[in-house]
């Protein structure tokens, strides 16, 4: 079955665009950017130009607001029987003429709320107070801190299915995705982390004087001020190997003999050096490097998972299976091959693993056993 | 990618988007499950855009028409999994031919009434930043500022908004409830 693009996912990434256009901060990247999307798929125009009209459309609220004062939100129904005489929505009987509307006096409509309080219906102290207790939540769960002996800097880690993000003292931001660890050591000369197992993304705040500088064994992803992820994606004799993602910026991948002295500058590059830009997604293979350069969107779609989410575009079931399991300590066996090559696109929840098997068995040919500790997908 | 212009933009929204509620209602009779039929929409569509920017057909309802048979069809030969409803009224496209004539189409009046509910449904932080942005005419960085919210919170709310509106607006209000059934089993199935 050849996967449809999915419609809501499309829909989504158009609202995007369009409250970014609209939000008075759009540079000239952000208009290319846009342009790409725009001209990336007739799904995507088609999207956009859905939600221009559906934003026209919905200006017929302005008779709405004739005579409401600035700054007051009507309360809910608040129009009912005055504008809507019979309270019937859909009797088909409506008179002929609908002129009247927006004549209408506001003197007569029940009370508005008045701002701040309007539209939050809670104290803002008390949102505060929700917010701090969902942060903690989230510390506890998500995050552990490790006050870690100073030769080791601090050390962060998150368990399977977590996902985190850690501020550092110099303004930039790290976050983690499941199963990983990392060490960070900033001195005066550099700032130095260390992706021991997992994936992360790195929101570089700028310091020339201070180059970022992740190291994977012998590999050293380096930037002054960007954004950027390093995965670590082999495993047994390739446990080195890292792939990364580029969505803003350069940065700089060298890989040759490790050269790492805890606190020390960075030496020079002992082995090769490749630049990555914006859109780049690089994939390290012992001595070598393969380079994709795609465009920023794309590259921002591989880091969903920062939001929670797993986008697949006609991936197959053997790959979407492999990520799942990065999610969960009960894993999905494909037991028979002849499946695994069965493409699948669409969002998930990374936490969600349910909604992934439910659409298999009801889309694909596919069968669902559950065990105690592994989940086994066959042929139906 | 052929040469897709803004005059084929508006005329996809002023010949094609009207269409949307008929089209809605006409899938729904026909496909037995309603998770697909924002996919379903969305190919149609994409398949008349694409036709039409090579050349504007005379008569762009009953091209929706053609294009929405044709895409069923070649979906009910692809699929291992047939979802459609053969009981229904498959093979009458005057089902869709009545649902677009304008004695259907509801008035300004009921239009109004639909959209206001749709929009007291939303919750009371989308509804607010709706209401300042869409009424108010308040910019994002005005909305943010007067209800005391970041401005990547306002624009999420106006992301949730318009998805809600645009739905509402181009159902020509006939979506509501059933509506949900279309949307709810999108991929991301919300309960996560």
């Amino acid at each position: 079955m050849k996967p449809a693009m999915d419609s809501a996912a499309v829909e989504e990434a158009a609202a995007r665009w369009f409250w970014k256009r609209d939000s008075g901060d759009w540079t000239d990247a952000d208009q290319a950017r846009f342009d790409a999307w725009l001209h990336g798929a007739t799904a995507h125009r088609i999207a956009y130009i859905r939600l221009k009209a559906g934003w026209k459309g919905a200006a017929r609220m302005q008779a709405l607001g004739a005579g409401i004062p600035a700054g007051v939100i009507p309360s809910p129904g608040a129009w009912g029987d005055r504008y809507f005489p019979g309270g019937a929505a859909y009797n088909g009987l409506a008179p002929a003429d609908d002129r009247g509307l927006a004549g209408t006096s506001s003197s007569e409509l029940s009370l508005p709320k008045v701002l701040p309080s309007a539209g939050t219906g809670a104290h803002p102290a008390v949102r505060n107070w929700a917010f701090a207790a969902a942060a903690l939540l989230m510390l506890a769960t998500g995050l552990y801190i490790h006050n870690a002996d100073l030769l080791h800097g601090h050390q962060y880690s998150t368990p399977i299915g977590g996902l985190d993000t850690v501020p550092l003292a110099d303004g930039s931001r790290i976050t983690l995705n499941t199963d990983t660890r990392i060490r960070v050591e900033l001195s005066d000369t550099e700032r130095r982390i260390e992706l021991d197992k997992g994936e992360a993304f790195f929101e570089v705040a700028k310091d020339p004087a201070r180059a970022f500088v992740v190291q994977v064994n012998d590999k050293r992803v380096t930037a002054v001020g960007t954004r950027f992820s390093v995965r670590r994606v082999g495993d047994g004799a390739r446990a080195g190997e890292i792939e990364v993602v580029v969505t803003e910026g350069r940065v700089k991948l060298e890989q040759g003999p490790p050269a790492f002295v805890p606190g020390s500058k960075a030496g020079p590059a002992v082995g090769s050096a490749t630049a990555l830009d914006a859109g780049a997604v690089a994939r390290t293979s012992r001595t070598e490097v393969l380079v994709r350069q795609g465009l920023a969107p794309e590259a921002e779609q591989l880091l969903s998972w920062r939001t929670g989410f797993l986008v697949f575009e006609a991936t197959t079931l053997a790959d979407a299976v492999a990520e799942f399991n990065r999610y969960s300590t009960r894993k999905i066996v494909v037991a028979d091959p002849s499946i695994a090559a069965l493409r699948i696109g669409g969002n998930f929840r990374s936490s969600n693993t349910d909604a992934f098997l439910w659409l298999l068995q009801n889309g694909f040919p596919v069968d669902v056993q559950y065990h105690d500790n592994r989940i086994v997908l066959t042929r139906r | 990618m052929h040469d897709i212009g803004p005059s084929v933009d508006d005329w996809f929204e002023a010949e094609i988007l009207p269409h949307e509620a008929a089209l809605t209602h006409y899938l729904k009779r026909v496909w037995a499950n309603h998770a697909d039929i924002a996919d379903l929409r969305q190919e149609i569509y994409i398949r008349v855009y694409e036709s039409a920017s090579r050349g504007l057909p005379d008569s762009p309802r009953a091209f929706l028409i053609a294009t929405a048979r044709h895409l069923i069809v070649d979906r009910v030969r692809r699929e291992r999994i047939v979802s459609i409803d053969f009981t229904q009224d498959f093979a009458a496209p005057n089902v869709l031919i009545d649902w677009l004539s304008p004695e259907r189409r509801l008035s300004a009046r009921q239009e109004l009434r639909s959209l206001s509910d749709a929009f007291d449904r939303l919750s009371a932080d989308c509804r607010a930043v709706i209401w300042l942005r869409r009424v108010a005419g308040l910019s994002q960085r005005e909305v943010a500022t007067q209800l005391d919210m970041q401005e990547g919170t306002v624009a999420s709310h106006l992301c949730r908004g318009l998805l809600v509106l645009t739905k509402m607006v181009l159902g020509n209000g006939m979506e509501s409830g059933a509506q949900d059934d279309a949307r709810g089993g999108d991929n991301e199935t919300g309960h996560g």
